[in-house]
This record gives C-alpha cells, structure tokens and sequence, in this order.
C-alpha cells in the first residue's frame, strides 16, 4: 500500500491550499481523543470505520463494476476469525487480525473463480446467497461459539487509552484504504479494473487477463473489509452473527458508496461521513422512521445524483439530466 | 518465410450452423489480407476464433508457428494480436487518452509500459489517427466515425504484430475512407500485418496483398484484388448479387 504521504506535492502538482486545509483536518482529528475524550471519540471511530468499509466495497463495486452486496460478509469472516484465534488460540489481536484479513482473502478468491464468471444481478445475488449462508454456518460452528457469540479478551488499560487505540487504528486504516484508492485510480492495476467494468470484453482483447484481475479486486477488497471486522470485533467485545453478517452494513456501506461517487477515491470517503453524522445527529433521534429515511435516501440518490454528489458539485443540476437518468436506466 | 498466422480445417459450429466450416488460411508477414464475403459468411466469426473470444468447434490456429487454439483472448493479445469490433466497443468511464492508454499498458508483452508512458504513447498515437484535440473527452462525446479511430487507436496502441480489424470504415463518408485507407498502409509500411474485413470494395481493392473471399464459412477464392474480382465464383456469390440488386431484377 502506497500512503498518501509519500507523494511529494509538488510532484504531482497538488495545490498548497487544499494540501494545507487537509494537513490541518488530520491534526485536528488526531488531536480530538485528546482534547475531547468520549463521545466524540465514539462517533467518530463509527465514521472512520464505515468510511473504511464504503472504501474496501468501492474497490470491487466501484472500480470493477461487481455489485457485491453481501460484501458484509467479509466483515465477518474478518471479525469471527480475530475473535476466535484470540479465544480459542490464544493469539494476540495483531496476528489474530491480520489473519483474518487473510481469511477473509482466500474466501473471496475461492470464492471469486466461479462466482466472478457471473454478471449483474446474477452476482449480485450470489453475493447475497453466500452471506446468507456463511451466517448459517458460523452460527451453527462451535468452533465460532455458534448462536451464543464470542466474547472477547478485555484490554489491559483504562478505557479512554483503549478508545483512543481504537480510534487511532480505525483513522490509520481509512487514511491507508483512501490512499489505496487514490492508487487505483491511477494505477495500471486501476486501469484493468475499470477496463473490466466497461466491457470485459474489450478488455480481454486489449491483454488484460480479466478474470486474474476481478479474483485480485476481490480478494483485496474482501481483505480490506475483513480487517474492519476484526478491529470492530475487538473493539466492541462481543460478537454474535445476525450482528457481524448483517446485510444492512452492506446496504450501508453501498449507499455511502453511491452518495460520494462509486469508483473515485474520495467518493466512498465523504459519503460515509454524511451518511454516518446524518444517522448520528439527525436520523437516530427517529427510531423507528431510520430505515424509511434510508430507503428514501437510496432512491434519492439513483434518481438525482447516480455518479454521485462530488460529481453533482461540478455538474449543473438539471432536470434534463435526471430523466435521462431515468431513460438510460430504463426506469 | 513460414506464415505468421495459419488456420487449418477451422471450424466453428453454432447449432447445426456452420458459421466457419473447414477453412485453410495463412497471413504472410509484412501483407494486408482483405476478406470480403456477403453478410453471414463467417467474416467475423473468423476474427473471434483467431482473437480468442470464442472456441472453434474443430481446427488449429497457429500464430509464428506456435498453436493459439483455444487460448484466452489477453494471451492471444500478449502475444501480439490486435483487433477492433465492427460495433465499436468504447470503455465507457475512460477518456479517450485511456482508452488508448489501456492499450499500450496492456497489449504485447514485451512492450508493455507502465501507465506514464502509456498515457505519452496514447497521445502519440491519437495524434497519428487525428484524435489528438479529443484526447480528454469522455468516450460518449465522440461521433461514430471518431469511434471508429477510437477501435483503430486502441489497437495500434499494443504494438500489435498482427492487427485485424473488422469493418474499420463502415459508416464513414467516402473522404473518411479514403483517409483511413492511408493510414492503415502507413501503419503497414511500418511493419504491421494486416487481416481486414471490409464491405468498401473501393477501399479492400485498393490496399490489399491479397484478398480472401468467403462464403456460407467455406473459401471460394483467394488472389489478387483484381484476379478475384474477375472470378466467376465471386461474382456470382457476392459483387454479382450487389449488381443484381442495384439494377433491380431482385434477388
């Protein structure tokens, strides 16, 4: 992984203001568990970790052109399997974590030969069978503590350094999965993917070995997500399946994806801190009309802005524009 | 000189249809070959047996004498094929310098290039088919006709050793043809074989080696532009129907 640092700017010819403007974002936001500990810290290290995952989804979803909708069930694989190598193995979280990212790869890369040789709504559904599925069976898996959940060991500190950690690492790993993005974007290994997401086709006879690219979007995707579960499985300290395999994360995480722009490097990023200060400050004061107002912002979103806001801010909106939306989509 | 591309009994079989039915053909190094043939004759069935995008239902394909039967259609392009669709297939998504630029990063191994270089050679290229004040315009803006180039830059963009193109000037007005006419005997002047389909008979009589006639998958001739022209055969399956049609009696 590339960071983002590592791009000198004038090199690239990145303008001082902005530079400077997100130079001072990251110092303030690193400085928050410090100057307001609690529940700051909190929602905040919710907005990073949906902003991770809406990233890890735009890789597969967004470059590639595969709707992944049960990609929340590598979250999970991510997740059990930190729990369960720190309970039953004994590993400490940094190994148990970074194996379950592994997990979670090689199940998308299993997965993925023949799963990726399907298109559309046929892998997308597929996606979702395997979600439903994978949920079955760790509920049931006694190795995986079946229905009754894991409960994890606690952290040896005091609850605001164990936060702070948390926040610290959620923050490290959405700034690495939005510098990844911004790679891909201009990466030879980009440039396949959104060549596989135009016509695979085309593609194929240009020299790009299709189906060794969508396995590696894949498996890279799937490793991302699943070392957000295994972080949000230490940090929460209990995990259960309906909550780990939960398709909601997923629909989440693709409206986060689709608000900001599906297939940019900053899309999935902005969209997850709307979305999550939205449902934080706005729509959780609703209970009950939360999946309502969510369901409505989906609709909102295909309709009026289907490449996303940060591509509406540029484009003027129109009226012409929606209802050829409407009319390409064949609505 | 051994052929640089070979076809033995190739065959291609959609239900009981013979889209291309035992064919012998060879493509000579450094010639254009125009294959002509009326519609359904098996023209680019043949191009997607030899590209790889689908599988012959019998037959070889050799590429420099080695078999490409049966291969994935990007290790057919690493090694060094290139082609273009009839109906033109743009990467949406791309501009029309990334277009191009997939194809020089892609292409034939062993010029390959890393995505700077890609881009330069992309914009070397759109300038040589005259899309050069294009270049950063979203595929969709473009008119068929610059579609077309789009096909041919994309192509010539992998340093290809073979380029087959199918129906690169259908569509276009006649100033347009004869303009890509040269163009494909400039890029053939600098070493690049040449496989193309084409309906303009004004324009595969004009810059073809040699010009290989299909009909119902099968060969009926194979010569010269003019000695094929002048065949009996040819001009009752095909050029004979046109004239037919044009004064009327009907087919």
């Amino acid at each position: 992984m590339t960071g983002a640092e590592t791009a000198p700017p004038g090199r690239w010819g990145v303008p001082w203001l902005p530079s400077l403007a997100i130079a001072a974002a990251v110092v303030a936001l690193l400085s928050v568990p410090w100057v307001t500990p609690g529940y700051w810290v909190r929602v905040l290290s919710g907005v990073f970790m949906f902003g991770a995952m809406a990233q890890s989804l735009n890789i597969i979803a967004g470059f590639t052109g595969y709707a992944d909708f049960g990609n929340v069930v590598f979250f999970g694989l991510g997740a059990y399997t930190t729990a369960a190598l720190m309970t039953q193995a004994g590993l400490a979280f940094v190994p148990a974590w970074v194996l379950g990212g592994g997990v979670a790869a090689g199940a998308a890369g299993l997965l993925g030969w023949p799963l990726l040789r399907l298109r559309g709504h046929y892998f997308a559904i597929a996606t979702i069978g395997v979600l439903e599925a994978v949920r079955e069976i760790a509920s049931n898996l006694a190795f995986f503590g079946g229905g009754m959940g894991i409960t994890l060991p606690i952290f040896a500190g005091t609850p605001d350094a164990f936060y702070r950690l948390i926040y610290y690492v959620l923050f490290a790993v959405l700034a690495a999965y939005t510098a990844l993005g911004w790679w891909l974007a201009r990466s030879r290994f980009g440039y396949a993917l959104r060549a596989i997401k135009a016509d695979e086709e085309a593609a194929a006879v240009m020299g790009v070995a299709t189906t060794r690219y969508k396995i590696l979007a894949w498996s890279l995707s799937a490793s991302c997500t699943g070392l957000v579960g295994g972080i949000y499985a230490y940090w929460l300290k209990y995990i259960e399946p309906p909550f780990v395999f939960d398709i909601l994360l997923s629909v989440k995480c693709w409206i986060m994806m689709l608000l900001g722009g599906a297939g940019t490097f900053l899309g999935p990023l902005a969209g997850a801190v709307l979305l999550e200060l939205l449902s934080v400050f706005i729509w959780g004061q609703f209970l009950r009309g939360h999946m309502l107002i969510l369901g409505l912002a989906i609709i909102a979103v295909v309709l009026f802005m289907p490449t996303g806001f940060m591509d509406l801010a540029r484009r003027r909106f129109s009226l012409a524009g929606v209802l050829d939306t409407l009319r390409r989509n064949r609505i | 000189m051994p052929a640089l591309l070979e076809g033995q009994a190739l065959s291609r079989r959609f239900g009981a249809l013979p889209a291309v039915d035992g064919l012998d053909f060879a493509v000579e190094p450094g010639e254009i070959l125009g294959v002509i043939g009326p519609n359904g004759a098996g023209k680019t069935t043949l191009l997607n047996l030899i590209s790889g995008l689908l599988p012959p239902t019998a037959g070889e394909v050799r590429f420099r004498g080695e078999a490409i039967t049966g291969r994935a259609p990007h290790v057919i392009a690493a090694a060094g094929i290139a082609r273009t669709f009839q109906v033109v297939k743009p990467l949406r998504g791309l501009t029309v310098r990334e277009n191009v630029a997939l194809g020089a990063m892609f292409g034939r191994v062993a010029e390959r290039r890393p995505t700077r270089a890609a881009l330069a050679k992309a914009d070397e290229v759109l300038a040589f088919v005259g899309l050069a004040e294009r270049a950063g315009a979203p595929v969709g803006a473009l008119t068929i006709a610059d579609l077309k180039r789009l096909e041919l830059a994309r192509a010539l963009a992998m340093d290809p050793l073979l380029l087959l193109l199918d129906e690169v000037m259908a569509g276009l007005n006649p100033k347009e043809v004869g303009w890509v006419m040269g163009l494909i005997q400039e890029v053939n002047r600098r070493g690049v074989t040449i496989l193309m389909i084409e309906h303009v008979m004004k324009a595969i009589m004009g810059i073809s080696h040699r010009v290989l006639v299909l009909h119902h998958g099968r060969r009926i001739a194979l010569g010269s532009p003019q000695a094929v022209s002048q065949d009996p055969a040819v001009i009752e399956a095909y050029l004979g129907r046109r004239y037919a049609k044009g004064s009327g009696v009907g087919a």
